[in-house]
């Protein structure tokens, strides 16, 4: 049986409250005199004995526990259906209205009675017991139209709401106590009901109402209170866990930088044990956050073992692209490449550094035309780049210039694309469009404006015209990889003058630098960055600057912002020079950090980088999604709306993913 | 002064009921529920404060106790959640919470608490006579405006005062309540209900200075003449129709209900655009023909014609009107009925 709890501490403050801030403005109600004050009265069994014959053992349960509290020292009759006892029906009437919450017409009930028979006067219990259940309605409506000075009043003026029978009064006051900054007050609420209350569900319930309104070191007074069960388990273990998995989320949605270790263990060691996909994947992009790839690994390839599907695959892939293993990558993602945006986006990614390795490699029919039939469909300027240099890098010029133009055709400001082109136009002795390429873009890229300044222009592998137009995907579809590795001899970029090994240290720091640019324009950043750091050693303040450039930029290809960045600053550059860097590094920087799924470093790379230049669509479009990844929803809509007004069709869909997203949150949300 | 004193003698004092069984019957099967809700039935089934202030009046008028007890049941545990001790003015079935507008309507609150004034001093109920007090109070505290030297009533806590709109103080005329004033000057001695009440009648005048002769529904007074307020149709509208049944309640003198000739015709009351005088809608429901038939008694003699005086339930407010109405003139002006309508 339930027992009825009076409130006593917490109503006598509540009491003092009343006085202080309530007695002047609400109209107190009329007096009435409490019935436990008249303990010679006799007590009304009415509605105990009508209960009991109706054979609702609820409402005679918590009857009995009413009539204990209000009269103590009085016993309930042993038999409560005995024929001694002859009640009256419209008083049965009335307290049956009562037991169903119709306290209006219970008022009527009384007064017809009243008209009908002058002499009749409701019982003081029956009275009080309607102003009580009253009450206790003006506090939920009041609580629920978040008069919160009602609800509080209210409470102090009828502490026999405040029991674990009527439990929710006493988190309604909880909640109104809290929002009206007497935190102290609602925690001891909570406290109460933690102290007096006996039913697991009522109190499991406590703490989660209690959870959604205070913080962790307030709740922490509440687990003091926590029960252990014969198995040793806490009462509160599920809300514990709850409360990890929301430390976790928060880190990941950037509220805060790491999440306490306990949280963690605890979080660990349960999903270890209920293997629960959600638990595995989301300790997955803690690890990720947290620069732990591997950990992460292992989490998400826990996830696709209890739950295969796009979402752990999205977790796994990410964690292999941080490890530098674009090719499992890819072939994780490749079934669900057209499942979302974002997960083509991230295939499509996969792609491009799968493609970019170094040194190249040998992809399998099946892997190639899947990257190029994906690169197609999605209209990627940037993976069709790749598929160009890959093509170049295997002595297809021809090829290799049919995708660059592609890629400058879906994205006419990618200007890694444009340079591609130029390099193998130059290649196919196209002087043509090397012109309108340097005449284009020489305003804007210093490596172009320069290109074919500096070392011997390559003779060409073929004396073939290029494609004037993109061929259609079919033929171009086809890059076949040549067994010869791109630093032989003989044929294609391999004949070029840098084309073989020498030590850089015996070169002269000018012949280094030259060999530097040269071993750029083939598109071997790592061994220019040797040369250029030789050509660092030079007395000439200019040779050394444009060692350093070149060096920036080499490590820029490589996809090393951070070294490029030391570079940069290895001898003065001009401020143009300074400029031009600082945008390649931290459009590197923020899609190095965005391939990771280390949004929050996209978003710091990429507004470091509007120091320099203003952000053109593509990268707009990586903000965005940058946002949405953080669930910055509202932030993601803005500029995907923005991007998708000036026609740029990549922002399309993530304008619809980013509105999904604020539909479900706004559903979700109390 | 002489209207003061008029006014005091005007409130209805309980005697045998003047709204009649069957007519309060048909009125209660029509508008209020089991649970003590006063439907408006012309506007989206809602309640609010205004429809329970005149369900507790009527019931009082047609002295059924228990139908009392289960509208003010309700208005308390619904409706009286502000912490300030007024009535949030509205509520809504399919709604959640119920309450969809937690600012007070002062007509409500007025009606609530006159009701409660009558009623808990006709059935010897402190606890009536309590709550109405607490109600006065607090609309003294919180509603009570002074402009030019005179005394009004707001509509609303939030809204309608300097600061919240441009054109403030804002007041509309049917709010003003003439026979409660002294009911309330009884219930809180501390507030002069009774030169309020003067003050609300000389501004009423005042806005009625216009091309129709008639005061609008809502009424700026951030100038020295009073205008239309902005945002509402500049219209003598269904407010202020309430506005001389009022009067005649408070025994108005005739002088006071001689402007009020050009809202009624044979039709019934006319809805008037205040600056061109342009009659807007004709309102042909029985509750207010009987509005205009009692004015034109009270100034003219004219005998109010039977088909008037019959309670027939239209709509929530009209139905309301002619109870009231019937009311005023079963008391105070039985001549102007025919035998069987009194």
């Amino acid at each position: 049986m339930i027992k009825a709890l009076r409130l006593a501490t917490l109503s006598l403050a509540f009491f003092a409250l009343a006085t202080a801030t309530q007695a002047q403005q609400q109209p107190a109600q009329a007096p009435t005199t409490p019935p436990a004050a008249q303990s010679q009265q006799k007590v009304d069994e009415t509605a105990l004995r009508y209960f009991a014959r109706q054979g609702d053992q609820k409402r005679v349960d918590a009857e009995i526990a009413r009539l204990k509290a209000l009269y103590p020292g009085w016993e309930p009759p042993a038999n409560l259906l005995a024929n001694d006892y002859v009640p009256d029906p419209d008083i049965e009437k009335i307290w049956d209205f009562y037991g169903k919450g119709e306290y209006a017409a219970a008022r009527a009930a009384i007064a017809t009675k009243q008209a009908a028979d002058p002499a009749f006067t409701p019982s003081a219990d029956l009275l009080h017991s309607l102003d009580v259940g009253e009450a206790g309605m003006r506090l939920r409506n009041a609580s629920d139209a978040s008069q919160y000075e009602t609800v509080v009043s209210i409470a102090a003026n009828t502490p026999e709401l405040l029991t674990c029978e009527s439990v929710d009064s006493l988190w309604r006051v909880a909640e109104a106590l809290i929002r009206t900054e007497r935190t102290s007050r609602g925690l001891d609420a909570y406290k109460y009901v933690l102290t007096n209350c006996a039913d697991p569900q009522i109190r499991l319930a406590t703490m989660q109402k209690a959870m959604a309104l205070l913080d962790r070191t307030q709740l922490d007074t509440l687990f003091a209170l926590e029960r252990v069960g014969t198995d040793g388990a806490g009462e509160f273990a599920s809300i514990r866990l709850s409360l990890a998995r929301n430390a976790l989320a928060d880190v990941l949605t950037g509220k805060s930088s790491s999440a306490g270790e306990e949280d963690v263990k605890l979080l660990d060691s349960s999903a270890r044990q209920t293997k629960a996909p959600d638990d595995l994947r989301l300790l997955g992009w803690y690890a990720l956050n947290q620069k732990r790839p591997a950990d992460a690994q292992q989490w998400f390839e826990m996830a696709t073992a209890a739950d295969p599907g796009q979402l752990s695959a999205h977790g796994l892939a990410v964690a292999l692209l941080d490890q530098k293993q674009p090719g499992q990558a890819e072939a994780i993602l490749a079934d669900y490449r057209t499942a979302s945006p974002e997960l083509t986006t991230l295939y499509l990614t996969a792609a491009a550094s799968l493609l970019s390795q170094e040194p190249r490699p040998q992809l399998e029919a099946v892997v190639l035309n899947r990257v190029v039939a994906a690169t197609m469909e999605a209209r990627n300027a940037n993976t069709a780049q790749e598929l160009g240099w890959y093509a170049y890098a295997f002595s297809q010029p021809q090829t290799a210039a049919q995708w660059f133009r592609l890629a400058t055709t879906w994205d006419p400001q990618d200007e890694p694309s444009a340079y591609g082109l130029l390099v193998t136009s130059d290649a196919l002795k196209d002087a043509e469009t090397v012109r309108a390429i340097k005449s284009q873009w020489s305003a804007r890229s210093a490596r172009i404006a320069s290109f074919g300044q500096r070392g011997e222009v390559a003779p060409t592998p073929a004396p073939v015209a290029p494609a004037r137009n993109p061929e259609p995907a079919a033929t171009m579809a086809v890059v076949q990889p040549q067994p010869t590795p791109n630093t032989g001899s003989g044929t294609g970029s391999g004949s070029r003058s840098c084309s073989t090994y020498v030590p850089p240290a015996s070169l002269s720091p000018a012949g280094a630098l030259a060999r530097a640019w040269c071993l750029m324009d083939l598109n071997r950043p790592s061994d220019a960055v040797a040369n250029f750091a030789r050509a660092l050693n030079s007395s000439s303040e200019k040779t050394r600057s444009d060692a350093a450039y070149g060096q920036s930029l080499a490590y820029i290809r490589l996809g090393l912002p951070s070294d490029a960045m030391v570079a940069s600053s290895s001898a003065p550059l001009s401020q143009a020079r300074i400029n031009e860097l600082q945008v390649a590094i931290h459009t590197r920087a923020a899609l190095a950090a965005y391939e990771i799924g280390d949004y929050r470093n996209a978003l710091r790379a990429l507004d470091e980088r509007s120091r320099y230049a203003p952000e053109q669509n593509d990268l707009l479009v990586l903000r965005a999604w940058s946002y949405y990844h953080l669930r910055r929803y509202r932030e993601a809509d803005q500029i995907f709306t923005a991007v998708a007004a000036t026609g740029f069709q990549d922002a399309i869909a993530g304008q619809a993913a980013a509105r999904d997203a604020l539909r479900i949150q706004a559903s979700r949300e109390p | 002064m002489a209207l003061a004193t008029t006014i005091l003698a005007a409130a209805p004092a309980l005697g045998a009921p003047t709204i009649r069984p069957d007519e309060w019957s048909a009125y209660r099967q029509n508008y209020v529920t089991d649970t003590g809700r006063v439907v408006d039935t012309a506007n989206g089934n809602i309640s609010h404060s205004e429809s329970q202030g005149y369900g507790l009046l009527l019931a009082y008028l047609a002295d059924d106790r228990p139908t009392f007890e289960a509208i003010w049941s309700f208005t308390r545990t619904e409706l009286m959640v502000r912490p300030d001790g007024l009535a949030a003015w509205r509520w809504e079935e399919d709604k959640t919470p119920h309450v969809t507008d937690t600012n007070n309507a002062s007509d409500g609150d007025i009606l609530i608490a006159y009701a409660l004034g009558l009623a808990g001093q006709a059935w010897n109920d402190p606890g009536k006579l309590e709550a109405a007090r607490g109600i006065v109070a607090a609309l003294g505290d919180d509603l009570l405006v002074q402009i030019n030297g005179l005394r009004v009533t707001l509509p609303g806590v939030e809204g309608f005062a300097v600061g919240h709109r441009d054109d403030a103080p804002v007041v509309n005329p049917s709010y003003w309540i003439w026979e409660t004033r002294p009911v309330f000057q009884q219930l809180d001695p501390d507030t002069d209900w009774q030169s309020v009440g003067e003050d609300e009648l000389k501004l009423l005048s005042l806005s009625a200075n216009n091309t129709a002769g008639l005061p609008p529904d809502w009424v700026s007074l951030a100038e020295d003449d009073p205008r239309p307020a902005d945002g509402f149709p500049p219209e003598f509208g269904y407010n202020n129709i309430r506005v001389p049944l009022y009067l005649m309640r408070a025994g108005a003198p005739a002088e006071a209900l001689e402007p009020f000739r050009a809202m009624a015709d044979d039709d019934g009351l006319k809805r008037i655009d205040v600056t061109t005088g342009e009659v807007k809608e004709h309102l042909t429901e029985p509750g207010y023909q009987l509005i205009g038939a009692a004015l034109a008694c009270v100034l003219d003699g004219k005998s109010v014609p039977a088909d008037a005086s019959r309670f027939a339930p239209t709509s929530y407010y009209a139905a309301t009107l002619q109870l009231l109405a019937l009311d005023f003139l079963r008391r105070e002006r039985a001549q102007c009925l025919t035998e069987d309508s009194r």
